[in-house]
């Protein structure tokens, strides 16, 4: 009888290991306003960590096959092309792979002028490395290299700090170093105050039961739209308690008890990383390519911030009607051209509905009319529909 | 074990998968960027990178197939053969005999990645050039380093395969028929590794044994992401418990009568 009864002994103490006993959060009470003022005075300067974004929005997702299925970087175009100002069935399939698939990114911050982006991928990794005005990318399933050098070589003190004021439906970029000089000019305490005046009528701000991310007792901010109008149901970011970075940001679907979206450090160190990080010379035999012209693309396309993509494609003639949270993004008729309509990769990604194709997910729309104009938001389709209707 | 020359002609088929990429690519001049295996384009440029490639291909099918057979004759074949209870007529007690075999096992599993290992580092010294290795993140690592990191991916695909191991040790305890537990073996890996790429099941991903086999990319980025390996190693540690527990259980209660 002991015989039998090891096996399942063993196993139950195995299986209970990763459940981990999630104890409380102790932390002083804060008012939304204090947990912005927190983070409006935050000035983390040097960081080294680990960044997984997850998204559950209701897409087909296909098998994965390994490093050489679609969305993983092997199928990615070439930096030193720039093809990916227009639209491409190969564009299309790398954003559904960064839609539908986790990712896995490490950050290393060191002062304002020295930033390094890893994008983790399966057995191959892409990097962005800033060292003063040089930047480089580096692809390794393509092993090219692209440097850029920046067009204005301002150097922000390294002393100023670096100031990121929390946007709702936008995710914060912790390797942003725009430093924003009006914003120094207030304390943290009145533009956390001017803040949640603005948005106080669109949205209800709350601080909800304290969090842990990346092994730090965390505030978490929850942002609730007030309309019902929105496909947004819930957005929590969870500010660490001590230096007032944000360290998660999760959006929630309405009517969804799942993250639909989640972007957050996994693990968080705030020392120095070692100053070779940031040292980059392409390694032999890669193909270097120096567009004279700065492109955006490097960025964009290690950047997290998904839901900007499909929209940063045609960055002009772009507008914006609505307001808040139910604002519908347009593009003029032609955005997309009517053969790739018709590519076997959209026609996967898209369905046809009254009015055109869209893409519809948990959290977004996105709808293509016939005319190839695209109307995109954060709002039911019937919205998207009717503005294309009034057009 | 390694006076069967069965043994010996795994081995040497296993060493024989670097030793014929690195004549394939030499013959041929290598491939263009991103096609083919992981790697394998970065052969003509450095030789150890052969080791690496060898290692993707290996990982998946080979290193399963042939620990598959180690594992589900260890038991199974003793009883096939008539000599099982011979062995536990000695008085070396079941456990002793079960803890004997899993060792050798998993002393198979580490001579398998060592034979890759080796004859791909010497592979790919002989008929590639030898300098500076490019990691994942473009960095750029002199060739011992380089080595180092090496060794490091031939640890982490040896952990990867005891989780098997233990497996096919515990199926071999069922029968008698030795053919039968290495085919169910090296199915339950291929099975596993087919609804680790389902992503309908990505609950169930972070459970199979196989889902980390291949994050031993992880180990060529600068600086060592160390996660996978770690995750690995504790997953690999639970199906060893889990299966050496049963293994334990079946083994013991067992009727002893080949």
């Amino acid at each position: 009888m002991p015989a039998a009864a090891m096996p399942a002994v063993i196993a139950a103490a195995v299986l209970a290991g990763p459940v981990q006993a999630t104890a409380r959060v102790e932390l002083p009470a804060k008012t939304p306003a204090q947990v912005l003022a927190l983070v409006a005075g935050s000035h983390v300067q040097k960081l080294s960590g680990t960044l997984e974004q997850s998204a559950s929005l209701g897409l087909p997702q296909l098998p994965d096959l390994g490093p050489g299925s679609p969305g993983s970087s092997s199928t990615s175009t070439s930096p030193a092309t720039g093809a990916e100002n227009t639209l491409s069935a190969a564009n299309i399939s790398q954003l559904m792979g960064f839609l539908t698939e986790p990712h896995t990114v490490r950050i290393y911050l060191d002062g304002a002028a020295n930033q390094r982006v890893q994008v983790l991928d399966k057995m191959a990794e892409r990097d962005l490395i800033r060292h003063g005005t040089t930047v480089w990318a580096y692809d390794s399933a393509a092993n090219t290299a692209t440097e850029l050098s920046l067009p204005n070589p301002r150097l922000p003190k390294a002393e100023a700090p670096k100031t990121e004021t929390p946007a709702p439906a936008t995710t914060p970029k912790p390797h942003s170093d725009i430093a924003r000089p009006g914003d120094f000019e207030q304390t943290p305490a009145t533009l956390a105050a001017d803040f949640l005046k603005d948005v106080d009528a669109s949205t209800q701000v709350s601080v909800g039961p304290n969090t842990k991310v990346a092994k730090r007792a965390a505030y978490d901010l929850e942002l609730v739209p007030r309309t019902s109008q929105t496909l947004v149901g819930k957005v929590s970011i969870a500010v660490d308690a001590v230096t007032g970075l944000p360290l998660r940001v999760t959006v929630t679907a309405r009517g969804q008890d799942k993250a639909t979206f989640e972007l957050g450090f996994s693990q968080l160190s705030l020392s120095a990383p070692p100053a070779s990080t940031f040292l980059f010379t392409p390694p032999p035999g890669a193909t270097v390519a120096r567009p004279a012209a700065p492109v955006p693309m490097a960025r964009d396309a290690v950047s997290p911030q998904v839901h900007k993509a499909p929209q940063a494609h045609q960055a002009p003639k772009v507008t914006a009607t609505g307001t808040g949270w139910t604002t519908i993004v347009e593009a003029p008729a032609g955005t997309v051209p009517a053969s790739l309509s018709a590519s076997p990769a959209l026609a996967q990604l898209l369905q046809a509905v009254p009015g055109g194709y869209a893409l519809s997910t948990t959290l977004f729309n996105v709808l293509v009319a016939p005319d190839g104009g695209v109307y995109a938001g954060a709002v039911p389709l019937a919205a998207l529909q009717q503005a294309a209707a009034a057009k | 074990m390694f006076r069967r020359r069965r043994t010996w002609a795994m081995l040497g088929a296993l060493a024989a998968i670097p030793v014929l990429i690195a004549v394939a690519v030499r013959l041929t001049n290598g491939g263009r960027a991103g096609q083919g295996p992981a790697f394998l384009d970065r052969i003509t440029e450095n030789g150890l990178f052969v080791v690496l490639t060898a290692l993707v291909l290996c990982t998946p099918l080979f290193f399963p197939l042939t620990v598959g057979v180690v594992a589900g004759d260890s038991i199974a074949g003793e009883a096939g053969l008539g000599t099982l209870r011979y062995l536990l007529a000695a008085p070396a007690g079941r456990v002793r005999l079960l803890l004997v075999k899993y060792v050798g096992t998993a002393v198979f599993c580490l001579a398998a990645t060592a034979a890759v290992v080796l004859a791909g580092t010497a592979a790919g010294l002989i008929l590639f050039p030898v300098g500076e290795v490019p990691l994942l993140s473009g960095d750029v690592v002199d060739g011992w380093t380089a080595e180092g990191r090496i060794l490091l991916v031939g640890a982490y695909v040896f952990v990867s395969l005891l989780g098997l191991a233990a497996i096919g040790l515990f199926i071999s305890t069922l029968t008698d028929v030795p053919v039968g537990a290495m085919a169910a073996t090296i199915m339950l890996a291929i099975a596993a590794q087919v609804l680790d790429a389902l992503p309908q099941l990505a609950w169930l991903h972070p459970w199979l044994f196989s889902h980390w086999w291949l994050g031993f990319a992880d180990l060529l980025r600068q600086p060592v992401e160390w996660t996978s390996f770690g995750n690995n190693a504790v997953l690999q540690l639970g199906y060893l418990l889990v299966f050496g527990a049963l293994a334990y259980g079946r083994f013991t209660t067992k009727d002893i009568l080949s």
